[in-house]
């Protein structure tokens, strides 16, 4: 008996202390590969996030696909962009709806609805189903960067951070398209 | 069963054993210089008194590398912050030139009643945050902060203070709040005030001047609820004008409508007012 209290009391007394230092606000880690345009598209979705929900982002940047992949299976990450085809490769089938299911039950990630369109697929946001139940909201966040990207529009944005650098592209043009 | 109480204790105690605590657990009294090396807690049955003009200097340091200063004042017993017009109790980091997130921020928690009178703010992750409590908070100014005031689930009277420079001037979760804000002046923010979530329309923000901000008032994705500012002043005169300074239903579809009319035309002179006591 009286070690059932004390394991309770020891419970309590951990999860309070724990709730006492735990106050900054809570972190969504997302990763992109090393490029400018993964760099570019992981800005967007960090500053959109960030200014609509107020939950602080933080960028991981990995050398290829399979890095940052892994990354998110080990929970480094909790979001991440990926090519269609990457996806479809990794679970080795050309059916993108089984590929969505196989990556769901085997990795514990969720693939969101395509954000844009590629020259040979879609850029797919992944979220780890874990980070999914903590904001459920995100998924519908994330779609209203749907239809305000293309390979164009990407290229085009790219080009500006030469000029602006990728803090003040991308609030520009989340801005220009009303998003923040 | 030892060894996993042992680790339950351990568990907590891992993750923050770098960072210097220092309990108070009676009554306490600050003036002059006061630095903070780590976080400084006033425990339940704790009370701390900061008289006026005394500054309270956190130390840079930054144990869990996540780009905000640990460094800290957390409250879940009593706090009483007297500073003074001429002589304000300032809350600042030790870094000569003031940026935000170089300390985390004064934390009133599940607290039994906070008052802070003249006091300085600046270069904290949130100047000072309010949950589970009741607190008066008056003639403050914070500046330079990633979020300014943030409150949540608390009663409090928010009169005159100035918020400027912060990323959101004041960002509050409602929940089961309740109180006034009122007679602030609140510019120069990225957000003026950042209503995230579960707000309820029962904290009052009425004669606020709420102008020149990135924008003046922004609604949080999660927000469900149309939410009312009515009687503050927005810098402008024109219902137009001062739309486009909100970013909620007109932006975006999805999100709640915040309604602000009637709207103060004219500047409050708040020069001329006295906010109450105790807020109630």
């Amino acid at each position: 008996m009286f070690r059932k209290w004390l394991l309770i009391l020891s419970l309590l007394f951990a999860i309070g202390i724990n709730i006492s230092y735990a106050c900054v606000g809570k972190t969504i880690y997302i990763g992109h590969i090393n490029s400018l345009e993964n760099e570019l598209v992981g800005n967007i979705l960090s500053r959109l996030i960030t200014e609509r929900t107020g939950t602080s982002v933080k960028l991981k940047k990995f050398s290829n696909a399979n890095e940052l992949f892994q990354a998110a299976v080990n929970g480094e990450i909790d979001l991440f962009m990926f090519d269609s085809n990457e996806i479809k490769a990794i679970v080795q089938t050309t059916d993108f709806e089984k590929a969505k299911t196989d990556i769901n039950t085997k990795f514990n990630l969720v693939l969101l609805k395509p954000v844009y369109e590629t020259k040979a697929g879609y850029n797919v946001p992944i979220i780890r189903k874990d980070t999914l139940k903590k904001f459920p909201a995100l998924p519908r966040l994330i779609e209203k960067l749907n239809g305000t990207l293309a390979p164009n529009i990407v290229s085009e944005l790219t080009k500006e951070i030469d000029k602006k650098g990728i803090r003040d592209t991308v609030r520009e043009f989340l801005k220009s398209k009303n998003l923040i | 069963m030892k060894f996993l109480i042992f680790l339950i204790l351990l568990f907590p105690c891992l993750s923050f054993a770098q960072i210097p605590v220092k309990e108070i657990n009676g009554e306490e009294v600050w003036q002059g210089q006061v630095i903070i090396d780590g976080i400084v807690a006033v425990r339940n049955e704790g009370k701390l008194i900061i008289k006026e003009g005394t500054e309270v200097v956190f130390k840079t340091i930054d144990i869990d590398n996540d780009g905000i200063g640990d460094s800290e004042l957390y409250v879940e017993g009593e706090i009483y912050v007297y500073g003074s017009e001429n002589l304000p109790v300032i809350f600042t980091s030790d870094e000569p030139i003031k940026e935000p997130s170089q300390w985390k921020y004064v934390m009133v928690n599940h607290a039994k009643y906070a008052y802070f009178e003249y006091a300085i703010f600046e270069s904290a992750f949130s100047g000072l945050q309010i949950h589970f409590s009741k607190g008066v908070v008056k003639n403050c100014i914070f500046r330079s902060n990633v979020d300014g005031f943030r409150f949540s689930t608390s009663n409090i009277y928010v009169c005159k203070n100035i918020m400027t420079k912060n990323k959101h001037g004041i960002r509050y979760e409602e929940r089961d709040s309740k109180g006034i804000v009122e007679y602030n002046h609140i510019f120069d923010n990225e957000i003026g005030i950042f209503p995230v979530t579960a707000c309820n329309d029962n904290v009052i923000f009425q004669y606020n001047v709420i102008e020149k901000n990135g924008y003046n008032i922004k609604v949080g994705d999660e927000q469900k609820k149309d939410l009312t500012f009515k009687k503050n002043y927005f810098g402008m005169i024109f219902e137009k004008d001062i739309k486009k300074t909100i970013y909620d239903k007109s932006y975006d579809k999805h999100l709640p409508k915040i309604n602000f009319k009637p709207f103060l035309k004219k500047n409050v002179l708040r020069s001329n007012i006295k906010c109450l006591e105790n807020g109630y």
